[in-house]
C-alpha cells in the first residue's frame, strides 16, 4: 500500500485495469444474471423444451467430456510412452481442430454424412438423418480432444522416468506399472483436462447450430430466442442457466489446479528417457493414433477439397469460384483478420500487465482481480455475447454496431489465456532482476516496459497468437455484435450454410485455418520455435 | 571511525509471525566496510532489504546521512546493490546492463558511455561490452554486476552475499579485490554473509546476527577474540568452551576450577569475585600441544589424542582431557609427524577469554 502511494502512476494503472476488467467482464455478466425477472425464470420451467435442452446440454456435457479425454489421454500416451513414428506428424494433427472454427468439423461431418453426404447418400445410397446428438457426439469428441491430449501429455512429461524405473525394479510389470504409477500420477492431470473440456462442451455452439437438429441445447436455444424473436429476457434465463454448470466445472478445475500436483515431488526434471512399452501395447497405439490421424485428415481433406467443388453432393466439377468470392467479394474475411489482430495485440499487452500487477503488486482486492481475469474461461461464448449487447446498448456507453464493441469482446474474452501465460512467464523471472532495475532508479512501471516486457517475450507471443486464433475463429461471442456493416466470416459461414452454399462456406473455413496458420507460423518463426503455442 | 553513514534505530520487521529482524540498532561509520554476519535466517538479508528499500520497516527509522529514508522509495534511494544471484538483465548485453541506471537517470549518452566504459576498465571487463550475462564465466557476472552498481556512484553499496556462487579459489581472489576497490573508493559498503571467514577478512565492523537481533557489533579482532556470547564465539570459528567457578582473583591472574583443575587467565579488566561462575572461550590455535610435558607453562593439561585430522596448513586434534574433549590446532606440522597417544596441552593466561559471567548459557546452540 505504501509502495501505490508513493508511485501514483503505478496506482493509477492498478486502477484502470480494475476498471475495465469490471466494465468488461463483470459488468456484462452482471447484466445478464439481473435481466429476467421471477416471470421469465417460471416461464422456463414451464417450457419443456427448454428444460429438455438443459438435460441434454449437460447430458453432452458428460459423454463427449469422457470421450474426448479418453482420446486424448491415449494420443498422449502413445506421443509421450511409445516410439511410433511419425509423431511430428501426429502432433501437428492435434493442433488442428483448436485452431480452426468451432463449426468446422461439423461442415466436413455434412460432407460426409448429411443429406448429400460422401459416405451417406453416394457411397449407400442412402439419406438417413444424421443430424442429432449421436452425430454431435462423434463431432465434438474430434474437436475437443486435442485439449485434453496438450493437457495430459504435459502431465505425463512430468513424471519423472525413475519412479517407472523404480517401479520396475522393484519387480513390477509394464501394465502393474501403468496402473500403480502412472495413471495415479496422471490422474489430477486426467481430472484437469476433463474439466477443462466440459466447460467447452458446454459452451459450444457451433457444431450445435450445425449438427444438432432438433436437439435442443441451451447455447442454441439462447441464440433462437434472440435470432428468432429477439426476445432478450428468455435468452438471458437460458444463458444463465448454462452458466451455471460451466462456472461449477471452471471452479472445481481451479480448486484442482490449486493444489500441488504430484508430479513436481521429485524435484528437478530428468533427462531418462521414458521406459520401453511392450510391442503389442506399441502396437495398438500406432493403430489408434494411425486412425485418428485419419479421422482428422479426412476432416481436413474433405473440407480442403468442398471448397474448390462446384456443388458438393451435385456437380463435382472443381472450380475456383468460391475462392474467388472469399478473398475478392466478400469483406468478412478482411474484417475477421483486422479485428483479431488488433483485439489480440491489445489483449496480449493487457493481459501480461493484469498478470505483472497480480503477481508482483500487493493492493487490496488483488484475489478479486485474479478472479475477474480468468473468469472469461468460465463465461459461454453464448452468455458473454449477450451479455455484451445489454451492457452497451445505451449510453453511455453505447457501442452496438460498432467495430469496437467486437474488438473489445474479443480482447477481453480471450484474456485468461494471455494472463496464465504471462503469470506462468513472471513466475519463471527471478524477483532480483527487477529489485535490481529498482535499486537502480526504475519505477514500477518502467521496470515492466524495460525488464518485464522483453523477458516476457514468449508469454508474449503464446498469448497473442492464442487471441487471435480464438478471435479469428469465435461465432458464439460475435454472432450477437456484428452488423452488415462490419460482418464476420464466422458469422458469414453459419450464413452461408443457412443458403446452403456449403462449399462457399467451406472456402471461408479453410481461408479462416490457413490465416490462423499463417500467425502462428509466423510466430514460431519469430521466437525461434520456442513458444510454447498449441503444444505440450 | 568516522561519523555514521547509514544509522538503523531501533528496527523491526516481521512477516507474518516470524520476526525478521528484531530492534536492531546500528550505526555503519562513513566509509567503512560494514558486514552483517549470520547464519541463515538470521535476519541479514532482510536488514540489508530494508536499507535498499524493498521492504518497509514495521518500526523504526532508517537514515542515510542525515535524511530518513523510511518513506522513500527504492528506486530514489541511490543504494546500489550486488545481488547473490548477480540479477543480470538476461535480454541485455554487459554495456546496457550496466548503462541501464545512468539511463534512467537521464544522463546524455555520450556521458553515460564514458562512464559505463570506465568502469568496466575499472573491473577489468573491457571488451566484454557487447557480450550476453549468460555467455559469461561466474566471476565475470560477479563484476559485471559490481560495475553495475559501481556505476551509479551510490551513496552505499549493498552486497547481498555476492560471492557465494563462485567456486571456492575465485571466492578467495575476489574477495580480495573487493576489498581492495572498496577501500581505494572509499565507499561506505554493507555486505551480508553468512561465511564467517569472509567476514573477518573483508571487514572492518562486523555485525553478528541472531534471531534477528545483532549480538556483537565490532571489528573482526574484537568479534573472534572478544565474543560475548557462547552463539558468537561458536558460530565465529572454532572455539573450546570451558566452565568454571573462580576460587582466586588477583591482579594479573585469575584462577577458575574447571572440573577440579586450576585454569589460569588474564582478568581482561572484568569485576569478577571468588565464587562467580564463568565460561571461558579458548581458540584451538591458542593452545600449545606437545608430546613431551613442558615445563614453566602456567596451564598444563595432559589427555590422549582421540582424533586428528590432517588439513594441510594446519593439523587438528581432538583431544581427551578427564572427559572432555579439547579442540586443538597445530600450526606448523611440517616439525614433526602426527602426534597420537598421550600429549600435552599448553594454555597462555592472556589467551583464554572470558565470556561474561551473566551471558553465560544464553543463546547457546
Amino acid at each position: 500500500m505504501k509502495k501505490l502511494r508513493r508511485e501514483p502512476l503505478l496506482l493509477a494503472t492498478i486502477l484502470i485495469v480494475a476498471a475495465s476488467l469490471f466494465l468488461f467482464v463483470v459488468y456484462p455478466a452482471l447484466r445478464v444474471l439481473l435481466y429476467p425477472d421471477m416471470a421469465a425464470y417460471r416461464d422456463y420451467l414451464g417450457n419443456s423444451r427448454w428444460v429438455a435442452a438443459t438435460w441434454n446440454s449437460l447430458v453432452m456435457a458428460v459423454l463427449s467430456t469422457i470421450t474426448a479425454t479418453a482420446v486424448g489421454f491415449l494420443y498422449a500416451y502413445a506421443l509421450v510412452y511409445t516410439d511410433i513414428r511419425g509423431k511430428g506428424l501426429l502432433r501437428t494433427l492435434a493442433i488442428l481442430p483448436m485452431i480452426s472454427p468451432p463449426f468446422m468439423v461439423a461442415i466436413s461431418y455434412i460432407f460426409l454424412f448429411g443429406g448429400r453426404g460422401l459416405i451417406t447418400y453416394h457411397l449407400f445410397g442412402q439419406t438417413v438423418n444424421l443430424y442429432g446428438w449421436r452425430g454431435l457426439w462423434a463431432v465434438q469428441t474430434i474437436a475437443f480432444f486435442p485439449y485434453a491430449y496438450q493437457i495430459i501429455a504435459g502431465v505425463l512429461m512430468g513424471i519423472n522416468p525413475s519412479l517407472e524405473y523404480a517401479a520396475r525394479n522393484l519387480g513390477a510389470g509394464a501394465w502393474r506399472v501403468f496402473r500403480t504409477v502412472t495413471l495415479p500420477l496422471a490422474r489430477p492431470g486426467i481430472l484437469n483436462a476433463a474439466l477443462v473440456i466440459a466447460v467447452y462442451v458446454l459452451a459450444d455452439f457451433g457444431n450445435p447450430i450445425l449438427i444438432a437438429g432438433n436437439f435442443p441445447l441451451l447455447p442454441t436455444e439462447a441464440y433462437l430466442q434472440i435470432s428468432g424473436w429477439f426476445n432478450l429476457k428468455s435468452a438471458a434465463v437460458l444463458s444463465s442457466i448454462l452458466l451455471a454448470p460451466a462456472l461449477g466445472f471452471f471452479l472445481l478445475q481451479r480448486r484442482l489446479e490449486g493444489r500441488r500436483s504430484y508430479v513436481t515431488v521429485t524435484g528437478k526434471g530428468s533427462s531418462l528417457t521414458k521406459p520401453p512399452q511392450p510391442k503389442l501395447v506399441s502396437a495398438f497405439f500406432a493403430v489408434f493414433c494411425g486412425l485418428v490421424a485419419a479421422i482428422i485428415v479426412a476432416v481436413y481433406g474433405i473440407l480442403i477439397a468442398g471448397a474448390f467443388t462446384q456443388t458438393w453432393g451435385v456437380r463435382w466439377t472443381p472450380t475456383l469460384r468460391h475462392w474467388e468470392y472469399v478473398i475478392f467479394r466478400s469483406k468478412e474475411l478482411f474484417n475477421s483478420i483486422q479485428f483479431s489482430l488488433v483485439a489480440a495485440l491489445t489483449c496480449a499487452v493487457f493481459s501480461l500487465l493484469v498478470a505483472y500487477i497480480v503477481s508482483r503488486q500487493e493492493f487490496p482486492g488483488k484475489r478479486a482481480l485474479d478472479f475477474c481475469a480468468v473468469l472469461p474461461a468460465a463465461i459461454p461464448g453464448v452468455f458473454y455475447g449477450i451479455g455484451f449487447i445489454m451492457a452497451f446498448n445505451k449510453p453511455p456507453l453505447a457501442l452496438t454496431g460498432t467495430a469496437a464493441i467486437i474488438v473489445l469482446s474479443m480482447i477481453f474474452w480471450n484474456i485468461p489465456t494471455g494472463y496464465r501465460a504471462g503469470i506462468a512467464g513472471l513466475a519463471q523471472i527471478d524477483k532480483s532482476i527487477e529489485e535490481a532495475a529498482s535499486n537502480l532508479g526504475a519505477s514500477s512501471l518502467h521496470t515492466f516496459k524495460d525488464i518485464l516486457l522483453p523477458l516476457l517475450r514468449l508469454p508474449f507471443v503464446t498469448a497473442f497468437v492464442t487471441a487471435f486464433v480464438r478471435a479469428i475463429t469465435t461465432l458464439s461471442v460475435v454472432i450477437f455484435l456484428v452488423t452488415p456493416g462490419n460482418n464476420l466470416a464466422t458469422v458469414l459461414i453459419l450464413g452461408l450454410i443457412d443458403y446452403a452454399e456449403w462449399s462457399r462456406a467451406a472456402a471461408m473455413t479453410t481461408a479462416l485455418i490457413v490465416s490462423a496458420f499463417v500467425v502462428l507460423g509466423l510466430a514460431q518463426l519469430a521466437t525461434g520455435r520456442k513458444a510454447a503455442i498449441f503444444r505440450a | 571511525m568516522s561519523e555514521p553513514h547509514v544509522r538503523l534505530v531501533n528496527i523491526t520487521k516481521r512477516f507474518g509471525n516470524t520476526v525478521a529482524v528484531d530492534n536492531v540498532t546500528l550505526d555503519v561509520a562513513r566509509g567503512s566496510f560494514t558486514t552483517l554476519l549470520g547464519p541463515s535466517g538470521c535476519g541479514k538479508t532482510t536488514a540489508l532489504r530494508m536499507i535498499a528499500g524493498f521492504h518497509d520497516p514495521d518500526t523504526g527509522d532508517i537514515f542515510i546521512g542525515e535524511r530518513r529514508v523510511n518513506e522513500v522509495p527504492s528506486h530514489q534511494r541511490n543504494t546500489a546493490m550486488v545481488f547473490q544471484e548477480y540479477a543480470l538483465f538476461p535480454h541485455m548485453s554487459v554495456f546496457e546492463n550496466v548503462a541501464y541506471g545512468l539511463t534512467i537517470r537521464g544522463l546524455p549518452r555520450p556521458q553515460v558511455a564514458q562512464k559505463v566504459r570506465a568502469t568496466l576498465k575499472f573491473l577489468a571487463l573491457e571488451g566484454l561490452d557487447d557480450r550476453s550475462p549468460h555467455q559469461l564465466s561466474g566471476g565475470q557476472q560477479q563484476r559485471v554486476a559490481l560495475a553495475r552498481a559501481l556505476v551509479m556512484e551510490p551513496e552505499v553499496l549493498l552486497l547481498d552475499e555476492p560471492l557465494s556462487n563462485l567456486d571456492a579459489k575465485l571466492r578467495v581472489s575476489v574477495r580480495t579485490e573487493m576489498t581492495q576497490i572498496q577501500r581505494s573508493l572509499k565507499l561506505t559498503t554493507i555486505y551480508v554473509t553468512h561465511d564467517q571467514e569472509e567476514a573477518l577478512a573483508m571487514s572492518d565492523a562486523i555485525a553478528v546476527m541472531h534471531q534477528g537481533r545483532v549480538v556483537r557489533f565490532g571489528t573482526p579482532w574484537e568479534v573472534y577474540y572478544r565474543p560475548r556470547d557462547r552463539f558468537v564465539a561458536d558460530f565465529v570459528g572454532l572455539v573450546n568452551f570451558v566452565e568454571g567457578r573462580l576460587v582466586e582473583v588477583g591482579p594479573q591472574v585469575l584462577v577458575a576450577d574447571v572440573a577440579g583443575r586450576p585454569l589460569r587467565f588474564a582478568p581482561e579488566g572484568l569485576a569478577l569475585r571468588p565464587g562467580d561462575d564463568v565460561l571461558l572461550s579458548i581458540r584451538p590455535e591458542c593452545i600449545g600441544i606437545s608430546p613431551a610435558a613442558p615445563s614453566g607453562a602456567a596451564n598444563v593439561l595432559h589427555g590422549q589424542v582421540a582424533a586428528s585430522q590432517f588439513l594441510g596448513r594446519l593439523v587438528r586434534y581432538w583431544v581427551a582431557v578427564d572427559g572432555t574433549t579439547w579442540v586443538v590446532d597445530e600450526p606448523d606440522p611440517s616439525t614433526y609427524s602426527l602426534l597420537s597417544g598421550e600429549v600435552y596441552l599448553t594454555i597462555e593466561p592472556g589467551k583464554v577469554h572470558v565470556i561474561a559471567e551473566e551471558n553465560k548459557g544464553e543463546g547457546g546452540r
